[in-house]
């Protein structure tokens, strides 16, 4: 086997999630491709948690459909995840000795285990490496790596707790038939990474300086992770009384010259609002990273979905101008983040980068190497423009010359309310009409300089399908399932605003049928792009649903191979 | 092309203020002016960010950099503003309004966090720019246009909040005393830590146009032998009855700024190291 995929199921203090982390780590370590995912029960500490490792020689773009091996600590934790944890019917289970397996797993490959012992989880995990192929020695060292920092006698007891496992596989290789085992070679180490702290990572290689955010999930680690980076960097980190006073704060940070940025979810989105239109007006550089969760209100906080989009597209009272990017997977959290900025700073405008917890929240391997883009910088006002200083300038491009405070003569006064090139407030509907203009003229300018989409699968394609974030690592999956000759192309947007209308236009064009796939209930994306792009009449669909459980390979394949063989099916009968 | 402004004239723009005539502002305008010039603050150096109001026009009459946001947003814009620019003078003013009600949540973080600003609130207990509705400091009983029966709340005294909030230093001025205002914002301006000055500013169209005439003779200085450290004996400067106006520091009591702080982080996070490269901070993810 190319690829498996492990999930751990248990209380708190069992272990599960840790278990999760040391098997991802030392694949990565491998360099093998991980994808590993986390779920919890309702409780803040101690409850039931399940971790879900998926393993694999090749590049992975999703979670798997189902769980090859499965580790239950105990089976009333497991309850708690039924809906959420695909068993395949051929999976290697194990679970305590004496802890009877609900009925309707009757039949399965079911193997009782002492585990027993505080480190349970470890003794699990060798007995997973030695039977399935995962790297023994890398797997060993995760663990005396995860537990360096405790005292020598709790090392200690998790290494003997590793022996006991390879001696549990052992014992019980002769009475189980492993029919997935893995095989891979070994290649370079891969970093492992949440999309979370690829964004923060990817804040600091840009050059922020300044994040003031609100806890909310599923954003938080980006607080937590430059709580402790920027400091270090002689930065600041503020952690404020809300989101107003978060997106408030970055604002008046990167009115000085400071790159800055919050994070927050969908309900800290919403207060954000009237200060993205000021940013907008006030031209001043700001990113906003949104982690999307189920709405609306307080919704499915730990839960993903795609709802979050017209929001991020059109908050704020009035014409409000702003860049939304989307990303697709960690490594592109990280690239995201740096075009937010880059953009942010080069057109002195909002950008919002979009992403959603189950990018934000998966650990997933990616090549450091990938981690390189390059920097651009805010141009501020030359000496030969501060002569005869007008802040608000209406040049070609849209983007003015901007002082910074601390600039001798460059002094002006930045406005929420409508104002002239000087920024004097001005309530006239010719400055208004002609500061719109100049403010929505960036647009244009951002549209050429980043045309960020993605595009792949056939170049011809009969049946075309559009998605954007979270959902095209699912759609890459299941087309890579059915085969090139299927002829499937996907065009998949980063860049949302502005849209990269013309090539969306010309792929649509080209494609005999298509196919727009979505997390959102009310079709988000698809009421969206209708604004952009004509669509061809009777044969355009939209695959969608709610959030709170992600889209899934098998249920995208699923949706695919209908529309095809219906397109069979009526070819034949126009024949 | 620098020059050192010290007049007061330096510091006036060409803009016209919108007040109407006889409104406090325009004397703490002076006084603003004034302090600058007596302090020698460098134009260039300094920002003086507002909200929404009347009085949150202020910045666009100052040469000085100036930021008019939000109704309500001026502390948090202010304090991101010195936290990222130390070096710049930053001062926050703005209405009642604007910073007891759709801001009073802010108002309470950035005293207890003692951010190095000054803030002034010009308090004309009422809200002017929308033609005179109630507002959180209007006394009871008093009918607005949006209180038409007597307004049936009771006000805040923003001195009393800002002592009990942390603020490490409070004050109270009578715009008309323009001496004492400016004397007083002086002090606001190089105090280390979170200064509020509460200046009242009458309101000649919506709370009447005698009201400078009324106000003055009330107005006395704190008692010479006022401890100011002492938050206990400043209280019973607050919340006075109507028949008196106290002006002067009601509280002084210097403490570790948001700027102190950040900079001890910093200095425990990193100590003199060199800052981080790229492959110290990607070591935690391979």
């Amino acid at each position: 086997m190319n690829e498996l995929t492990f999930a751990f199921v248990g209380a708190g203090g069992d272990g599960a999630v840790a278990a999760g982390d040391i098997i991802a780590g030392a694949c990565a370590r491998e360099g093998l491709h991980v994808i590993k995912t986390e779920a919890y029960g309702p409780q803040i500490r101690g409850g039931e948690s399940s971790a879900v490792v998926r393993v694999s020689s090749a590049p992975i773009h999703a979670q798997a459909d189902c769980v090859d091996v499965l580790v239950v600590f105990s089976w009333s934790d497991f309850a708690r995840f039924e809906n959420e944890l695909v068993v395949a019917p051929d999976a290697v289970i194990f679970c305590e000795t004496g802890d009877e397996p609900p009925p309707e797993l009757a039949g399965r490959h079911i193997y009782p285990i002492a585990f027993k012992g505080a480190a349970k989880n470890v003794t699990a995990i060798a007995m997973l490496a030695s039977l399935f192929g995962l790297p023994l020695e890398a797997t060993r060292s995760a663990v005396e790596q995860r537990f360096a920092r405790k005292k020598q006698a709790v090392i200690d007891a998790n290494l003997t707790a590793f022996d006991l496992g390879l001696a549990f596989a052992e014992k019980i290789a002769e009475k189980i038939v492993v029919e997935k085992k893995l095989t891979y070679e070994r290649s370079a180490p891969h970093l492992i990474m949440s999309g979370n702290e690829a964004s923060a990572f990817g804040a600091i290689h840009a050059g922020c300086r300044f994040f003031a955010g609100y806890p909310i999930t599923p954003s938080t680690e980006i607080l937590q992770f430059l709580a402790v980076w920027l400091p270090k960097l002689r930065g600041t980190t503020l952690q404020t009384e809300d989101e107003l006073a978060a997106i408030g704060a970055v604002i008046g940070a990167s009115f000085t010259g400071v790159k800055s940025m919050t994070a927050t979810s969908g309900p800290g989105l919403s207060l954000m609002a009237e200060m993205l239109g000021l940013a907008s007006i006030a031209e001043i550089p700001a990113v906003i990273v949104n982690v999307q969760r189920g709405g609306p209100s307080t919704g499915i906080p730990t839960k993903s979905e795609q709802s979050d989009l017209l929001h991020s597209l059109f908050a704020s009272h009035g014409d409000t101008p702003r860049v939304v990017i989307a990303c697709s997977d960690v490594e592109e959290s990280f690239h995201a983040t740096v075009d937010a900025f880059n953009i942010s700073e080069e057109f002195q405008i909002p950008v919002i980068v979009l992403t959603d917890q189950s990018i934000a929240q998966r650990r997933e391997t990616i090549d450091a190497g990938a981690l390189e883009h390059e920097v651009r910088d805010r141009a501020t006002a030359k000496p030969l423009e501060l002569a005869d200083y007008h802040r608000y300038l209406d040049t070609p491009s849209g983007v003015s010359p901007m002082a910074l405070p601390s600039t001798p003569g460059g002094m002006y006064q930045t406005n929420g309310l409508e104002h002239d090139s000087k920024g004097r407030p001005s309530a006239t509907f010719v400055v208004h009409e002609q500061m719109n203009a100049k403010r929505y003229r960036k647009l244009d300018g951002i549209a050429a300089r980043y045309p960020l989409f993605r595009r792949f699968g056939s170049l011809r394609p009969r049946l075309g399908v559009i998605c954007w974030g979270s959902t095209v690592g699912p759609l890459r999956e299941a087309i890579d399932r059915i085969g090139d000759d299927a002829g499937i192309g996907v065009f998949a947007p980063q860049l949302l605003m502005p849209l990269p209308a013309e090539p969306l236009q010309e792929f649509i064009d080209a494609c005999d049928e298509v196919l727009i796939v979505e997390l959102s209930y009310s079709a988000q994306f698809e009421r969206y792009l209708r604004g952009f792009v004509d669509f061809p009449r009777k044969r355009t669909s939209v695959y969608k649903r709610s959030g709170g459980k992600s889209l899934t390979a098998a249920e995208i394949e699923t949706e695919l191979r209908r529309l095809l063989i219906r397109n069979e099916t009526l070819e034949e009968v126009t024949v | 092309m620098t020059h050192a402004p010290y007049t007061v004239q330096d510091y006036k723009t060409d803009l016209k203020p919108v007040w109407c005539p006889g409104c406090g502002d325009f004397a703490v305008l002076n006084s603003v002016y004034r302090a600058l010039a007596d302090l020698k603050c460098e134009p260039h150096e300094t920002v003086i960010v507002s909200g929404i109001g009347c009085s949150s026009r202020l910045p666009g009459y100052v040469e000085t950099y100036g930021f008019n946001s939000l109704h309500g947003r001026v502390l948090p814009i202010a304090t991101g503003a010195k936290l990222a620019a130390p070096n710049l003078h930053v001062i926050a003013v703005g209405g009642d309004g604007d910073g007891l009600a759709i801001g009073g949540n802010h108002f309470m973080h950035a005293a207890r966090r003692n951010v190095d600003i000054a803030y002034f609130i010009m308090d004309n207990e009422i809200y002017g720019l929308t033609k005179g509705q109630a507002a959180p400091t209007t006394p009871h009983g008093d009918k607005t246009k949006s209180t038409t029966y007597g307004n049936p709340e009771i006000s805040i005294d923003p001195c009393a909040l800002a002592i009990s909030l942390g603020a490490s230093w409070v004050a109270r001025a009578f715009a008309g005393d323009v001496k004492g205002t400016t004397e007083l914002m002086k002090e606001a301006i190089t105090h280390h830590g979170f200064a509020f000055l509460n200046i009242i500013s009458p309101c000649v169209t919506w709370r009447g146009d005698d009201q400078m005439k009324l106000l003055r003779p009330l107005c006395r200085p704190v008692a010479a032998n006022h401890d100011r450290s002492d938050a206990a004996a400043a209280m019973q400067y607050v919340n006075e009855p109507s028949d008196r106006l106290t002006v002067g520091v009601l509280f002084s009591s210097p403490r570790a700024s948001l700027l102190d702080e950040m900079i001890d982080i910093r200095e425990r996070a990193a100590g003199v190291a060199m800052p981080p490269g790229r492959g110290e901070i990607l070591v935690a993810f391979a």
